[in-house]
């Protein structure tokens, strides 16, 4: 131990605290962790405080929120709903077809019927036919010269006449008019005519490889 | 001994006497004001009471508390410099029962004059024995650098005791 070192612990073991200082001390330590408790309850109160609050809140903001959803859903929905079977009825009244909108069903002629009274002939070389005829349209398919044919047809109202068909639906939808109220249009996977008599819109379609040509002629011997 | 949790008021009571004197004594040379040194004192003691520790020895408490006041006074400090208060100048020198002689009040006077930093490995190294390694454990800082802290330290202390017209 060097002098030094014995003078500096010897200067700080005369560091004496003043009278009463452990007393006074050792109350202002529990008076401090006191005030640090009280501290901690106080700053947890808030929390509980906050979530007893919220719990009130949710109390009545639970069943308002609710009852909001049933109006919102009976104002929204329900009109939807209503107007969706509307929207049903119509569509159910004007399948695929785009083109058409035709009102199938009212002037609607059973297949076999129609096909008996002569408003359409198959070709006479046509062989295989079927009737695939379903509620809405009459149809058939059959072979001509090795080539497959989808022929169908569908009643229009007065409305949907020819007139509108030919200068609007038909023409925006690339046809070439082959005939006054005849078109022909080249599809993906092969040619279709569409032509309007006596108050039906027919059509006649080829898929597997017939030539334009070779439709026109079917589509002609079918007129 | 060993604590865990919130200390019983009967252990604290016992290891309040067994250090009360020592934790006020470092803060003092830190915190130079009587009343700054007790204040500082008595919050290491109220981080022993709100704090769950575990001590495995007297040693090792003293370890703590020394580390802990260190700190301590270093924080209240540099709030005191914040706050522009006056912090510890001598204006600020309570009236404490210092040292009775003259030359160890100069000492004391100049160790407490020092910056935090070189008192704090002063305190460790001289006044509790600990080599310089376990200074710098401690004090988690390098040992060349503690090293380096005690020669500026008692270069410091040569130089205000020689100008105060002691002999170091």
């Amino acid at each position: 131990m060097d002098e030094r070192e014995n003078r500096i612990k010897g200067a700080i073991d005369e560091i004496e605290p003043a009278d009463g200082a452990k007393e006074r001390m050792l109350a202002n330590i529990k008076r401090k962790v006191e005030d640090k408790n009280i501290q901690e309850i106080l700053a947890k109160e808030p929390q509980k405080a906050k979530i007893l609050s919220f719990n009130r809140a949710m109390k009545w903001v639970l069943p308002v929120a609710a009852c909001f959803v049933i109006v919102l859903g009976a104002v929204l929905i329900l009109p939807n709903l209503l107007s969706g079977k509307q929207a049903d009825a119509a569509e159910m009244a004007a399948p695929h077809d785009s083109y058409m909108n035709a009102d199938y069903g009212a002037d609607y002629e059973p297949a076999s019927e129609k096909s008996n009274s002569g408003a359409f002939r198959l070709p006479a070389n046509a062989s295989d036919p079927i009737e695939i005829s379903d509620s809405d349209q009459l149809g058939y398919s059959f072979t001509v010269d090795g080539y497959s044919y989808v022929f169908n047809s569908v009643s229009l109202d007065e409305s949907q006449k020819a007139a509108a068909y030919k200068t609007e639906e038909l023409e925006e939808d690339a046809g070439i008019p082959l005939e006054e109220d005849a078109w022909i249009f080249e599809r993906n996977d092969g040619y279709e005519i569409i032509w309007i008599g006596e108050g039906y819109l027919n059509s006649i379609s080829n898929t597997n490889g017939a030539d334009k040509e070779e439709v026109i002629k079917v589509f002609e011997s079918m007129r | 001994m060993a604590k865990t949790a919130r200390m019983a008021d009967a252990d604290f009571e016992a290891f309040y006497e067994r250090h009360w004197k020592y934790v006020f004594r470092l803060c003092f040379t830190y915190m130079k004001s009587e009343a700054d040194a007790e204040d500082c004192a008595e919050d290491v003691f109220v981080k022993v009471l709100t704090g769950s520790f575990t001590f495995t020895n007297e040693t090792h408490e003293r370890k703590w508390l020394t580390v802990t006041a260190i700190n301590l006074c270093k924080d209240k400090l540099k709030s005191y410099t914040r706050r522009q208060v006056g912090s510890i100048d001598d204006d600020r020198m309570p009236e404490i029962a210092a040292p009775e002689e003259e030359d160890q009040s100069e000492v004391l006077d100049a160790v407490k004059s020092l910056p935090p930093k070189l008192k704090d490995v002063i305190w460790l190294y001289y006044y509790e024995d600990y080599s310089t390694d376990e200074v710098a454990a401690l004090l988690h800082r390098p040992a060349s650098t503690v090293r380096n802290q005690m020669r500026d330290a008692r270069l410091l202390l040569k130089n205000i005791l020689e100008g105060g017209g002691q002999n170091g």
